[in-house]
């Protein structure tokens, strides 16, 4: 009788332990993944066990949008430096960001100063980062790991010996003390070049102080011809697809022709998409619900790194829809009470591109975003160099204490982009 | 309170509970099978029209591919390129590139992640065909290329390293390393960051059929022999490198990668 009841508690365990894994797979067998939301937990959990925790990761929030064009590190009396060469500026900046970031995210006031104290520093050792645009110190911190509530602007970095932060606004010089006095950087295998800033030279006191001057100077640069995309091609859906789906929205939507066709209007409940044939791009929603949300946080949204986020995204998608590989640069953002515009513009291998529109507008307003207008164009080597004015000439026959050197390309009439050297705030 | 009778019932509960969903999970592998052995058949009839054979293999079911981006790693190259030539590398100036030298030989990365090399290390004698995979792991991990999952696969004096991502291979991610008389030469395409996905477009299914449907429409191939899903480095926006998910085609007219989202051959 024992006997007979233990072999009963055993089949009860075995069947009911089979019913578990039974069910679940009764259950996943009819589920269909791709319906799943991808925040939730059985998603996060498919991913897991699917691809494994080493797969890759997902990431958003820290992606620069805008990269330094100018670096240079001065140690012992020495300046060495990469300005506008993409490969080596990513290299220098990868090893110092990490030290410019503590800087920038130290507590304390930034007070006024003047470019003669700018001047005097510049003499001693330090790392210096320039950037095209003037960005807040908020979003620079972010990109390099580190949390700072500072809204103000600066497009320079310069960080002394002495600890003491250096940063260029709208309304002049600021400096700060950070205590950051000392950085074990290893310069030995980095791809630098020796250089000077127009402060240690006295011939080149008619230039801003910052200016980077080198030996070994960029004396000629590849021209590059534009090209504009054509979306509106029957033979070329796939890219309209994708440029379509980087604002959500599908190919099949009700569409309508403008300017004798050389735009298509694509058309949804509450937002419209303009698609020209001379490669403009405009979304634009007008009523709050065809916004495209910046965060499915709303406690999130209208934090600055996220917004950001969500801008440099659409932007990269919008590139990728049309092969595009140059790199969009953050250059500004200007806000008021109701509204924030952030304004790209686009590098070739780290040389601005300067044109007259900006590359690419977006609006946010009530965290989402209501407006976005891009000037498409895909740029192809020719393979022909054209010279460029070595930045020490250059540097020389300067007038303006207040003007820096630029290296960008400016398009001509048949839109061909070579490289100048211009003189810039 | 009879213990016994109770429990006879709930094994006979129990029982019948398993039984149905154990009959609920065959009718879901048979119907599958059946659908896929139709769509297998109607694939042949697609094919014939097209005039292509289709050999007996088995394809593969949908596809659960992430959209993955990876950013190119200046810094990771350069510490490559001053491994392959030694502490005096001197940079060489070249547009868009990372380029160096020494007496050692030359490296140089690209912007789109290539690398071309040519090296002679000290003391170097062309190595036994028997011992080309051991070779080409030392020279890797002495490049600091030692990922999990590295793969070497052997063909005469040439090596090809690669490894996978997310489960998936990545069809040109891979350094071949060919061993010459006189030198080392070290060229194709690598990446050293952790790939990443964004919130908004994490994964997507890919029905094989359907690429197979529509690359037969382009009349390139007359036999297909198998068909592959993995991911296909492009070159995106700026420093980022997009691993866009595609099928690779094998066919007696070479392989095919063709991208199931935009269905066009990469």
């Amino acid at each position: 009788m024992q006997k007979r009841n233990r072999l009963k508690n055993l089949i009860l365990f075995i069947l009911f332990v089979a019913m578990v894994p039974l069910t679940a797979l009764a259950w996943l067998s009819y589920l269909d993944t791709s319906s799943v939301p991808e925040d939730s937990i059985f998603a996060l959990l498919y991913q897991r066990v699917t691809y494994g925790v080493s797969g890759f990761e997902i990431k958003t929030g820290n992606n620069p949008a805008a990269m330094p064009t100018r670096i240079a590190i001065k140690n012992e009396g020495i300046t060495n430096g990469a300005q506008y060469h993409e490969a080596s500026v990513s290299v220098l900046y990868e090893a110092m960001y990490q030290t410019i970031g503590k800087a920038l995210a130290k507590q304390g006031e930034f007070q006024s100063t003047d470019l003669a104290d700018l001047k005097q520093s510049l003499k001693l050792d330090g790392i210096y980062f320039g950037y095209e645009g003037s960005l807040p110190i908020s979003l620079l911190s972010n990109w390099m790991g580190q949390t700072s509530k500072d809204e103000i602007a600066t497009d320079i970095i310069w960080l002394d010996e002495n600890g003491t932060l250096y940063i260029h606004t709208m309304n002049g010089f600021k400096k700060k003390s950070t205590g950051i006095k000392k950085w074990d950087i290893d310069l030995s295998k980095l791809p630098m070049n020796e250089c000077i800033f127009a402060a240690d030279d006295d011939m080149f006191q008619k230039i801003r102080p910052d200016t980077l001057i080198f030996e070994n100077d960029i004396v000629q640069a590849e021209k590059y011809s534009a090209s504009i995309p054509d979306f509106l091609d029957a033979q070329n859906g796939t890219s309209l697809t994708n440029l379509l789906s980087a604002f959500s929205y599908d190919l099949d939507v009700n569409r309508y022709e403008e300017n004798q066709g050389q735009t298509m209007v694509f058309v949804e409940d509450y937002s419209t998409i303009h698609i020209s044939k001379d490669g403009t791009v405009i979304f634009n929603a007008y009523a709050n619900e065809g916004g495209i949300d910046v965060s499915s946080d709303p406690e999130y949204a209208n934090e600055l790194t996220v917004q950001m986020d969500l801008a440099i995204t659409l932007v990269r998608e919008v590139q990728n829809s049309m092969g595009d590989t140059s790199q969009a640069m953050l250059y500004a953002i200007t806000q008021n009470d109701e509204e924030k515009v952030f304004t790209f513009i686009q590098c070739i291998g780290g040389v601005p591109v300067k044109t007259e529109t900006p590359f690419a507008q977006l609006v946010i307003q009530n965290n989402k975003l209501m407006e976005a207008r891009f000037q498409l164009k895909s740029f192809n080597q020719t393979g022909i160099q054209t010279p460029v004015i070595p930045t020490r000439q250059a540097a020389a026959a300067s007038n303006n204490e207040l003007f820096r050197l630029m290296l960008v390309y400016t398009e001509d009439e048949q839109m061909n982009f070579t490289a100048q050297c211009v003189y810039r705030f | 309170m009879q213990w016994g009778k109770i429990k006879s019932i709930l094994i006979a509960i129990l029982f019948l509970v398993d039984a149905f969903l154990v009959g609920v999970l065959v009718v879901k592998w048979a119907s599958e099978e059946q659908r896929e052995q139709e769509m297998f058949k109607n694939l042949q009839i697609v094919l014939a029209n097209n005039n292509i054979t289709i050999q007996n293999i088995d394809l593969p079911k949908e596809a659960m591919m992430p959209q993955l981006i990876v950013d190119q790693s200046r810094t990771d190259e350069l510490k490559v390129a001053h491994k392959l030539l030694g502490e005096d590398a001197v940079q060489i100036n070249s547009d868009n590139s990372l380029s160096f030298e020494s007496d050692l030989g030359e490296v140089s990365w690209n912007d789109s992640g290539e690398i071309s090399a040519v090296i002679t290390p000290e003391n170097y004698k062309k190595p036994d065909e028997s011992s080309i995979e051991n070779q080409a792991s030392s020279l890797l991990e002495s490049m600091g290329i030692n990922q999990s999952g590295l793969e070497i696969n052997v063909n005469g004096f040439t090596a090809v390293a690669s490894f996978k991502t997310a489960g998936y291979e990545v069809f040109n991610r891979n350094l071949k390393i060919k061993f010459s008389d006189d030198n080392i030469s070290i060229n194709g395409r690598w990446t050293f960051s952790e790939p990443y996905a964004t919130r908004n477009n994490l994964y997507s299914t890919y029905n094989p059929i359907d690429s197979i449907i529509w690359f037969a429409g382009q009349k390139k191939v007359n036999e297909i022999y198998d068909i592959t899903a993995g991911l296909l480095l492009i070159n995106g926006a700026g420093s980022q490198m997009q691993l866009s998910p595609v099928w690779r085609i094998e066919t007696d007219n070479g392989d095919f990668y063709v991208d199931p989202v935009k269905n066009e051959i990469v």
